[in-house]
């Protein structure tokens, strides 16, 4: 398909990973129904001659005639309409976003563009007989954040090896663009094989980190300690309970300093006056 | 009869306006390397074959009769 350029404008150079039309068997039924309507007319003529030869010797040859012309010549513009709704219902995955053109007759075109980032979900649904039979059927993408919406591309050939692909170019993508972090942030949850912040200084706000290398790796899920800073009599200390094995020796809530976390707010469990 | 020729013109004038706009069209909005250019070679010699069969079948019956109708 390589030789087969990008339709949309300013979209020409993009490389076209996966260019898909719809399935020719998705169209069995329009072929079946236009090769009956060519017949019809053959029948009814042979019909007529049997029944009353002479019929085609009257005046009403001219009318049959010049119907018949007629039905035949809306009929090829019918065969016609039909190949540019099957020819021109396309899907196209570039390397930067997935393109569904859904064309309907000569005037009804629609082209959808969604963000290889702003894809959630996809998946491929194969119902009915023909397209079991056929391996064809549709492939259904979500779009992520507040506007999610979800995009139909019907009647695709091979629709899970293509749903599988988009979402392997979607994770590629992301992790070309360095987006990860502001994924996980946004969808609010953890993924398998990433992990929150992985140290959060004390007393900042956790911010989201910047790189994604520390989120691409593939360890397993883990609980993170962080450290956190006890006041002591003896002074302030900065460590991990996991590291430190001894128990520490907490302020009262009289001794805690505006800010410090006290024993008497560790004993309210968890609430905290600052 | 002639009235009925005459809308079968009329037809076949407009039709032809409105495939010529559609294969016009259609090559507007074909993607570079596809076979939208063979199709439309088909396309038109099928119509040409369509319109010269009936041409030739229409314009050899006798349209000088009248139907002859009981209208007074």
């Amino acid at each position: 398909m390589a030789f087969i350029k990008n339709p949309i404008p300013g979209h020409e150079n993009d490389q076209i990973i996966i260019f898909a039309r719809r399935h020719f068997a998705s169209m069995i039924g329009t072929v079946f129904i236009i090769l009956i309507m060519i017949i019809i007319p053959i029948f009814l003529m042979n019909g007529i001659k049997v029944a009353s030869p002479k019929i085609l010797s009257t005046i009403a040859a001219n009318f049959i005639f010049v119907i018949g012309s007629i039905y035949y010549l809306v009929l090829a513009a019918f065969v016609f309409m039909q190949w540019v709704s099957y020819y021109y219902d396309i899907l196209i995955v570039t390397d930067k976003e997935v393109l569904d053109i859904k064309q309907i007759g000569l005037f009804d075109r629609q082209i959808t563009e969604i963000s290889l980032l702003r894809i959630q979900d996809v998946s491929a649904q194969v119902n009915g007989f023909w397209p079991t039979l056929f391996n064809y059927g549709d492939v259904v993408a979500e779009s992520a954040g507040e506007n999610s919406r979800t995009y139909v591309i019907e009647n695709i050939g091979n629709p899970i090896k293509i749903a599988n692909q988009i979402l392997q170019l979607h994770t590629e993508h992301i992790d070309k663009e360095d987006r990860a972090a502001e994924i996980i942030v946004a969808e609010g949850d953890l993924r398998g094989g990433y992990r929150s912040t992985p140290s959060c200084p004390p007393c900042e706000p956790c911010q989201p980190a910047t790189s994604s290398s520390s989120f691409a790796s593939s360890e397993p899920l883990t609980e993170i300690q962080p450290n956190v800073t006890v006041k002591t009599p003896f002074g302030s200390s900065s460590q991990s309970p996991v590291e430190n094995q001894s128990q520490p020796t907490y302020q009262t809530e009289d001794q805690a300093e505006q800010g410090d976390i006290s024993k008497d707010d560790l004993d309210k469990g968890g609430e905290v006056k600052l | 009869m002639s009235i009925l020729l005459i809308i079968y013109f009329i037809f076949l004038f407009c039709y032809i306006i409105f495939n010529v706009y559609a294969i016009l069209r259609v090559r507007s909005m074909r993607l570079e390397g596809d076979k939208t250019n063979t199709f439309l070679a088909i396309y038109s010699i099928v119509l040409v074959i369509i319109i010269l069969i009936s041409l030739i079948t229409i314009l050899g019956l006798n349209w000088s009769t009248n139907l002859n109708l009981p209208i007074n």
